[in-house]
Parts: C-alpha cells; sequence; structure tokens
C-alpha cells in the first residue's frame, strides 16, 4: 500500500489514479462524516461526493502537514454551511411537518408516557428518532451537536472548524441540546 | 442558583467546560431540585446516545468511488464547476448509476484479462442543463469562488451568504479539458489497492460428488479442468467421513471465474452437495481501513522515534492484514470432495 502522503504528493502532479486511491482510502469517513450532516434533503451520497470534487479540485492548496482527513471533513462542512445557508427557506418549511407524522403507536407512547421517552423506546427507534430530530433543529446548532457529540471535536476545534468564536459554540450547544430535547420530548 | 441559571449550565458541565467552583454549585443545585436533575438526566443521556451514534463507521455505497471519478472527470473534461446543492450532483450520481455499473464492471473485467486488448470505455459525460463555456484563459491559481474547500488547512472560515455560489451555472477554466470535448474517458485501473464496498466478502465453495474414475488419476483430471481457469490445484489427501472415502482437492480462482469451473468441475461426477459460503468481512475491514488511517495521521504529529517506531510496525501489521484480505476477497475457494 502506497503511504498516503506519497498518494497526496501524487494528485497533486495531477495524477488522477493516485487521487482514485485516496478516494477509496477516506471514502468510509466521509460517507459518515457526511452521514451525521445530511438530511433528506441533501443526502450524505451527494454531499460525500460533492466532498471529492472540491477536493480534487483544490488538491494542490492542501498542506502535507495538516491531516487529510481532516481537511476533507472541513471541506464537508463548509459545504454542508453552504448548502444551509443557501436553502434555508426549504429548511424551514421541512420543520412545519410533524415529526412523528406515520408513526401514531410512537406518538401515542411518547404522548402517554409520564417517564422520559430516552427511558421508553428501543435504542433503535431512539436512534431513528433523534437523526430526524437532528434534522428539525436549526442547522447551525444541529452542525455544532453533531461535531461535539458524535464527532468528538472540542469546543476550540469547532469554532475553527465552523468559523465562530467559542461562546458561539457554548452557546449553539446549549441551545441545540434544548431543542433537540424539545423535539423528542414535546410538552 | 435558581432553575433559570441552573440550565445554562447543564450543557458545558455535560462537556467538562466548567470551573471547579460552577460545577460544584451547579451539583448542589441539582441535588436539590428534581426538574434540574430530570433536565440534567435527559440530556445526558441524549449525549450518550449520541455519541454512540457516532461511533459507527459507515461505508460508502457501491459504486461511489467511480461514481466520484466520473464526476472529476467529466468535470475535468467540460470545464464545468457543479453547483453545490444545486441538484446538479445528486441528479448526475443517479443518472450515472448505469454508467458506473458498467465501468465498474469494465475495471474488474480489465483486471481479470477479459478485455486486456479492448480499448477503456468511453461513457458519454451526462449534463443536466446547458452550460455556458468562456474561452478566458485560466486564472495562474486555482480560485475557489465559493471557498467550500479550505485553502488553508488551519483556518477555515464557512461562505457567507453573499458570498455563496451565485444560482447562474459557473465556469472554471483551472483545469484546461485534456480531450476538447464533453467526453469523459473512463481509465481502468488495475494496480487499485483496496476493496470496494461490494466485493468484502471471502467466497468460498463446497462442491462433494461421486465419481467413477480412477482415483489415481483424479489429481491430473482435476487439475486439466482448472488449469484452462488459471487456478492453482492443490490434493489435500483422502478422508473418510460417515465411512465412505473421499479425495480432497482445494481450487484457487479469480473470483470471475468461480462459477464457470465449479460448472466444469461437476462433469466429473454425479454431485450431490454443492454448498457456498460468503463470510462477510465489511465491517472488520471498515474498522481496519480507519485505524490505519487514524495511525498515520498520528505517525505524522510525532517526533518521537519510539513511538514512532511502534507506529511503523501497527501500521505494517494492518497493511498485511488489508493486503490478506484483499487477496483473498479477490479469489473464491473451492473444495472438492470426490467420493470413489
Amino acid at each position: 500500500m502506497v503511504p498516503v502522503n506519497d498518494l497526496i504528493k501524487a494528485a497533486q502532479g495531477g495524477s488522477r489514479e493516485a487521487f482514485e486511491e485516496l478516494v477509496q482510502l477516506y471514502q468510509d469517513r466521509v460517507f459518515t462524516h457526511c452521514s451525521h450532516l445530511a438530511n433528506h434533503n441533501f443526502d450524505a451520497q451527494d454531499l460525500a461526493q460533492d466532498v471529492f470534487v472540491q477536493a480534487f479540485r483544490n488538491i494542490r492548496s492542501f498542506r502535507q502537514e495538516a491531516d487529510f482527513g481532516t481537511w476533507l471533513h472541513r471541506i464537508a462542512i463548509n459545504l454542508w454551511i453552504n448548502y444551509c445557508r443557501k436553502n434555508k427557506k426549504a429548511i424551514v418549511l421541512s420543520l412545519d411537518e410533524p415529526l412523528l407524522m406515520g408513526d401514531s403507536e410512537l406518538s401515542r407512547e411518547l404522548a402517554a408516557t409520564q417517564d422520559s421517552p430516552l427511558q421508553v423506546l428501543e435504542r433503535a427507534e431512539l436512534e431513528d428518532l433523534l437523526k430526524r430530530a437532528l434534522d428539525r433543529i436549526h442547522p447551525d446548532y444541529k452542525t455544532a451537536l453533531v461535531l461535539r457529540e458524535m464527532e468528538g471535536y472540542s469546543y476550540e476545534e469547532i469554532a475553527s472548524l465552523v468559523g465562530c468564536s467559542l461562546g458561539t459554540v457554548k452557546s449553539r450547544l446549549n441551545r441545540g441540546r434544548k431543542a433537540l430535547l424539545k423535539e423528542l420530548k414535546p410538552r | 442558583m435558581n432553575c433559570k441559571e441552573s440550565r445554562q449550565l447543564i450543557s458545558p458541565y455535560l462537556d467538562g467546560m466548567l470551573e471547579s467552583k460552577e460545577r460544584m454549585t451547579l451539583q448542589q443545585h441539582l441535588d436539590h431540585c428534581s426538574l434540574c436533575r430530570e433536565h440534567y438526566r435527559d440530556l445526558s443521556q441524549m449525549s450518550s446516545l449520541l455519541r454512540s451514534m457516532g461511533k459507527d463507521i459507515k461505508a460508502a455505497p457501491a459504486g461511489f468511488t467511480d461514481a466520484v471519478m466520473l464526476a472529476v472527470q467529466q468535470e475535468e473534461a467540460a470545464g464545468i464547476r457543479p453547483r453545490v446543492g444545486s441538484g446538479w450532483v445528486r441528479k448526475t450520481w443517479k443518472k450515472l448509476l448505469p454508467t458506473v455499473a458498467a465501468a465498474g464492471l469494465l475495471v474488474f473485467a480489465s483486471v481479470n484479462g477479459f478485455v486486456a486488448d479492448n480499448p477503456p470505455m468511453t461513457p458519454v459525460a451526462v449534463q443536466e442543463e446547458p452550460q455556458a463555456q468562456y474561452s478566458d484563459p485560466p486564472p495562474s491559481n486555482a480560485t475557489v469562488p465559493n471557498q467550500t474547500a479550505p485553502s488553508d488547512n488551519r483556518s477555515v472560515s464557512p461562505v457567507a451568504p453573499n458570498e455563496a455560489a451565485p444560482d447562474s451555472p459557473r465556469v472554471i477554466a483551472e483545469n484546461p479539458p485534456e480531450n476538447g470535448g464533453n467526453v469523459a474517458t473512463m481509465q481502468a485501473t488495475p494496480n487499485q489497492v483496496l476493496l470496494s464496498a461490494e466485493n468484502r466478502n471471502i467466497l468460498s465453495t463446497m462442491l462433494v460428488m461421486r465419481s467413477q474414475s480412477d482415483p489415481s488419476t483424479m489429481f491430473d483430471q482435476v487439475r486439466s479442468i482448472a488449469s484452462p481457469y488459471g487456478a492453482t490445484t492443490e490434493r489435500l489427501g483422502q478422508q473418510v467421513k460417515d465411512g465412505v472415502n473421499y479425495n480432497l482437492f482445494k481450487l484457487v480462482v479469480e473470483r470471475s471465474q468461480n462459477q464457470a469451473l465449479t460448472d466444469s468441475l461437476a462433469a466429473l461426477g454425479t454431485v450431490t452437495s454443492r454448498d457456498v459460503d460468503t463470510q462477510d468481512i465489511s465491517q472488520a475491514y471498515t474498522q481496519a481501513l480507519d485505524q490505519f488511517l487514524s495511525l498515520s495521521t498520528q505517525r505524522g504529529e510525532t517526533q518521537d522515534p519510539v513511538k514512532l517506531k511502534q507506529l511503523d510496525q501497527q501500521i505494517a501489521a494492518l497493511q498485511q492484514q488489508l493486503g490478506d484480505w484483499r487477496q483473498k476477497a479477490g479469489a473464491a475457494t473451492i473444495v472438492l470432495w470426490v467420493q470413489n
């Protein structure tokens, strides 16, 4: 297996084959990141494909001392943020749809229980519900929560990735968690 | 501390971002306030679930690499810049699927010598909407009008709304067309080193048969059937099972030839049993690959010679494992039991 740095150098020199190997190496990681961020409006496959197309276009600007995987992740986040900013209207409209539409049993269970729904629902159902709830909160909150909780980034790293202050990260996480819980546990 | 103040601190508390004084004050409040304690418990459980969801690695769908490379080639050939989230890529992805499938077959076939003497396939690039073509000279450096790709590896700012790509198609000339047209040439790459998602499994077939042939010539017969398929043949010896004597042979063949060879071997006698086993290695493969990338990253960040040596050993072991899997997944094993 050719070392990653050598592949990057070859791709920067114009080798399409080297870039193809990089795609193969990183596609699962990028697809995983994209599946965390994407939603039904902009699905993970499209986002992940856009990431690599952008990476190919800009690979000469990549500096070897950085991690290529992190660089690809930055591209994914920027593409996602751009998409959300350009499609504010579509996202707001989607919030009008009821979260539990077509799942009346789940609705009743949530509505009837005195306990936290987090204790009641099976894990798979809850993950599905959580994923849908993430799609319904503000994209800035979702991005912060995905980066913090699912990707494990620090506040400082999130601030750098998203391009905002530490205070903004703290605020988005706080509001995002409350918004997400509100989606899960309507009162 | 009142409940309003407490609710502001629970989120940073979960992240370990509170100073010790704030932390103690909050803990005291949670000890006495059941509502805030419930809120904390809910957020904490939600946080745990999100973290566990983040641990799953999702394999990219089959044909993903080919779709990316076709999009790249298409862009290079036409000098077109797809707009982010405009539907262009989404539509392209879906329209490309049949082409991608064909291209995937071509790569596979060429690797296996089917079309070694034929020229590479040239799928016609799909163009969703008319795109303007400009003849301006390419800029000296690649420009990124909407800055979706970071040019600075350390600090990346998202694009301000007014800087986002406009609705009208953009054309860039940073990568001038190589063949001057909108026909993308799909080059087969026989030196691919990683397993694509659909090939992450190990295939083996067990064929049990009765034969009237002379056992002393059986190995030569098996080998003569196997050799046109490029298979290796090995005699494993004899085995008695349920009082019946069997001669065992192991054949390893390129995966694409597996079915044809198995069918040909059936001509040796009467097949009494045929079992195909597919061992899924996708999860283990994905984890090993992720670990390989993680170790490669660590290697780039450390200067410690002891640590470097350890990392090199771990990386080499993973390379070996990934290579072994690739070898096994590229081939199929047939174990032949012949009863005489």
